[in-house]
């Protein structure tokens, strides 16, 4: 056999085979094949309403347990919640303290920083000077010890002992102080005198020393924001023999204790800034009997392993009433309300942070509508992946269940992106949120007694004819 | 001549792929393993040896004399249609991996690993004018290990038995990917899915129930010039482990519900003759028979998507001609060549769907010890009543890598 009939038979031949089988196909052939198969080329989106949803249960959770603050503190009360700030001190100087102890002229202060970043975000620097009479509770503990061997002993206690045990100050030396704060500027410090049973305490120290002090500020107008140990500039307590004679010492760590001031023990108020969160039970039935009627099916589905993959939720929207007062937004801006659900995570029900796409023609002209001290009476949440895991679980007995938190005060409420960007013209910054946390305070009673609405976005593996 | 034949055949490879478009929620395209010596000549010539081994019929396996090591790959392009409208689509498959050796008077062990079925299938559409947006992935290979005994009979020689466990494993899946179609909303609540995809899919793995295995026995008669083999294959039920759910991103699943489908196989009757004439002349025929008597559950149903695929009986009935290669030296290249051609008509086990084709095929020896490339190019028509499957024609080629071993054969032997 010739060179070109071989290649003739086994190449160009069915070459020319395959070529004429690659023809004629395009988007509109595969859609028709498809079809004939029983595919659809793309899902049919229904939506399902369920309105006059009364929460099974509602409940605020507190978790008061004291936190390390190494940049940032506040002090004050506001919003219902009192925020004290406790600094960790340890020194030893033994030549200072021969003199300091025989001094007649000791004196102590204390010298704060506020954090003037925030203060700039927050459009309150240019609002200065702030002031007030400022009545500060101090509290503290003074420890004695010798040599450097006290000063590591000190270091080594860890924070989360320390944290633990600001909870138990029990018989500790008190002292309420008042004082005139004027803040003229963001760059000075706020000088406070320490009380003089302090400052005779620190007298009798003769080597090395740890000095734990609280401070609250029961009474203040307004949460003062100072700079923590790990800032620049830090806080920092001076003792003083004569102006020129001093020893200035710096906390090694800082901590936060926030106690709830609120008197009324059924209601639910929701605190900003603090580790709090109202948790909420929605009724699962009227959801299940809603999808029942939209497809005629049995819900919850029971069949084999009962997980339900027969419709999908794209998305689900909860919406509740919304006061539009601006009482206790504390910086007088929006605040994001932050949502999560209850979710099975492999077996274990886990907190899952919600989603949130953006509706954004509602944005634009009623502004995003997870934010309360806004103006408009709803307030919507996105909870899509817990409405998604409780009709896949509902057979198996989940609950529907999500929980609520304050988050952080938002800056361009009416803009329709979620994330800090330059403008249109590329010339500017849009900073969406507040890099900061708010202090809010929002109360949430009367919309959990209120009728709720809820409202689903599905597609279905359901055939046409079912 | 050689390296520009093995060019073109690249070329080829590279430009074409395909499977069926039928059956892809059943079982998908039956491939039963066949090398490329037997899909050269049409599917036919399971009696003959000398040519590898035959899944059908183990029994051949007895013949062999060298150890040989089998490697295929195949490409296929299918041209689905209905009407005016049709619809190409490619794939690629490794149908056959296999090591024999003979044992001398102690038969012959061979191991495999098979595609039996294999169903792949991607293919997108996105029409924004439309809002069409689907993606629609099949990715399914239902393998086989097949570990292989046969041996000669003491007295006597001419006949063969052969048996082989097929040990079933491999996976299959499906995975279809929808925009939104927001026609039947409220405008005002389109916002909530617009660029929403989500991913209905199906995951599943393969195994025998309550059985590791099923079985292949057959006897082969090799007589001068005539051979013949009858084989029987058993039932077996196949389970299918799926898991369905559905994805709105790779990290967002819900928790998949699980269940087994199960396919009840029945046995399998094949039998075959081959004919030897003018020394190096072959004409062989095969007949296979399976008579399915249940539907299939379908793989992911759902949609408008028939929940199962009816079943016929089927067979494959096969007819081929071989002319061997020269294997003395001094012949010219041309006739150290091995020809093939073939026609099969099949029906498959899926009701009203019939195959029909025709397949070319050369055995080209690489070097003195046996070492061969086989390439095979099959075409040919698949024929559906069922509104659901589109009629298609289809090309394949698929080549064989045969590597011959001198493990255990005496000096005297070697060539």
């Amino acid at each position: 056999m010739k060179k070109s009939v071989f290649l003739f038979f086994f190449a160009l031949l069915p070459s020319l085979a395959l070529v004429a089988c690659l023809f004629d196909s395009s988007d509109s052939s595969l859609v028709s094949w498809l079809d004939d198969q029983g595919f659809p080329s793309n899902y049919k989106v229904e939506t399902v309403s369920i309105d006059s949803i009364y929460p099974v249960s509602a409940a605020v959770g507190f978790d008061s347990t004291p936190r390390k603050q190494s940049y940032q503190g506040v002090l004050g009360n506001v919003s219902g919640m009192n925020h004290e700030l406790v600094f960790d001190f340890c020194f030893r100087d033994v030549s200072f303290f021969s003199k300091f102890e025989n001094t007649d002229s000791a004196a102590a202060f204390l010298a704060l920083y506020l954090d003037s970043a925030f203060y700039d975000q927050a459009g309150i620097a240019d609002s200065l000077p702030i002031g007030e009479n400022l009545e500060i509770n101090y509290t503290w503990i003074l420890d004695k010890g010798v040599g450097d061997d006290y000063l590591d002993s000190v270091g080594d206690i860890k924070d989360s002992i320390w944290l633990r045990e600001l909870r138990g100050w029990k018989n500790a030396p008190t002292v309420d102080t008042t004082y005139t704060v004027k803040v003229n500027n963001l760059d000075s410090a706020i000088r406070l005198d320490l009380p003089g049973s302090l400052v005779k305490a620190l007298m009798t120290i003769e080597d090395g020393a740890r000095l734990q002090l609280r401070m609250s500020a029961p009474h203040s107008k307004r949460l003062y924001r100072i700079y923590g140990p790990s800032s620049s500039p830090p806080p920092f307590m001076r003792m003083r023999v004569t102006d020129t004679d001093f020893k200035s010492v710096w906390p090694f760590r800082m901590g936060l204790v926030s106690t709830s001031e609120e008197t009324c023990k059924d209601c639910l108020i929701l605190h900003g800034g603090v580790l709090e969160s109202l948790v909420v039970d929605i009724p699962g039935e009227k959801i299940l009997n809603a999808l029942e009627n939209l497809y005629g099916d049995d819900f919850p589905y029971t069949e084999g392993d009962s997980m339900d993959v027969r419709q999908a939720v794209v998305l689900a929207r909860l919406t509740m009433g919304r006061s539009n007062s601006m009482d206790g937004s504390e910086l007088g801006l929006p605040v994001q309300v932050a949502i999560a659900s209850f979710v099975d995570s492999n077996g274990a029900e886990v907190q899952k942070t919600e989603s949130y796409k953006l509706n954004r023609e509602l944005i634009k002209e009623s502004g995003h509508p997870n934010l309360v001290f806004m103006e408009g009476d709803s307030l919507s949440l996105q909870m899509t992946y817990g409405m998604r895991s409780y009709i896949n679980r509902a057979g198996a007995g989940a609950k529907l269940r999500v929980v609520l938190r304050m988050g952080r005060s938002m800056l361009a409420p009416y803009d329709t992106l979620y994330y800090d960007h330059l403008t249109s013209d590329g010339e500017d910054s849009v900073y969406m949120f507040m890099d900061y946390l708010t202090y809010s305070r929002y109360d949430f009673t009367e919309e959990m007694k209120s009728p709720m609405s809820l409202k689903l976005w599905l597609a279905t593996k359901r055939g046409d004819d079912e | 001549m050689i390296r520009n034949s093995l060019f073109t055949v690249l070329v080829l490879i590279i430009c074409s792929q395909a499977a069926s478009l039928i059956g892809l929620e059943a079982l998908g395209k039956s491939s039963d393993g066949l090398s490329a010596p037997f899909l050269g000549r049409g599917n036919a010539g399971h009696a003959k040896t000398g040519d590898g081994l035959s899944l059908w019929n183990p029994a051949i396996l007895a013949f062999e004399e060298k150890v040989s090591f089998v490697a295929d790959i195949s490409y296929e392009t299918v041209a689905a249609s209905n009407g005016d409208v049709s619809y190409s689509t490619t794939s690629f498959d490794i149908p056959s991996l296999m090591l024999s050796f003979p044992l001398g008077r102690f038969g012959a062990i061979a191991v495999g690993v098979v595609q039996e079925y294999s169903s792949n299938l991607r293919v997108e559409v996105s029409d924004s004018s439309t809002s069409n947006l689907a993606k629609l992935e099949y990715q399914g290979s239902l393998f086989e290990l097949t570990p292989t005994y046969a041996l000669r009979l003491p007295f006597f020689r001419r006949i063969s038995l052969g048996f082989t466990g097929h040990f079933v494993m491999g996976g299959n899946s499906r995975e279809l990917t929808l925009g939104a179609d927001n026609s039947a909303v409220a405008e005002d609540d389109a916002w909530a899915t617009n660029n929403s995809e989500l991913t209905d899919n199906v995951d599943g793995t393969w195994e025998i129930k309550n059985h590791p295995a099923y079985y292949t026995g057959s006897a082969e008669y090799k007589g001068r010039d005539v051979s013949y083999y009858l084989s029987y294959t058993t039932a077996y039920v196949l389970a299918n482990d799926l898991e369905y759910n559905f994805e709105f991103s790779q990290l967002d699943t819900l928790v998949p519900t699980k269940i087994t489908r199960e396919i009840d196989v029945p046995a399998t009757f094949a039998t075959g003759v081959n004919y030897q004439f003018l020394k190096r002349h072959n004409v062989m025929f095969d007949f296979m028979f399976r008579g399915w008597d249940k539907n299939i559950p379908n793989l992911g149903g759902g949609w408008n998507l028939a929940d199962s695929t009816e079943t016929q009986t089927e067979f494959l009935a096969a007819i081929g001609y071989q002319r061997d290669g020269s294997s003395v030296i001094y012949d010219k290249f041309w006739e150290k060549i091995t020809y093939r051609l073939g026609a099969w008509t099949r029906n498959w086990y899926i009701s009203d769907v019939t195959e029909y084709g025709g397949a070319l095929g050369v055995g080209i020896p690489l070097g003195r010890r046996g070492t061969q490339l086989d390439i095979a190019v099959q075409g040919g028509l698949r024929e559906s009543e069922n509104d659901s499957f589109w009629d298609e024609k289809f090309v394949g080629i698929t080549l064989g890598l045969t590597g011959v071993g001198s493990w255990g054969v005496t000096p005297r032997n070697y060539r």
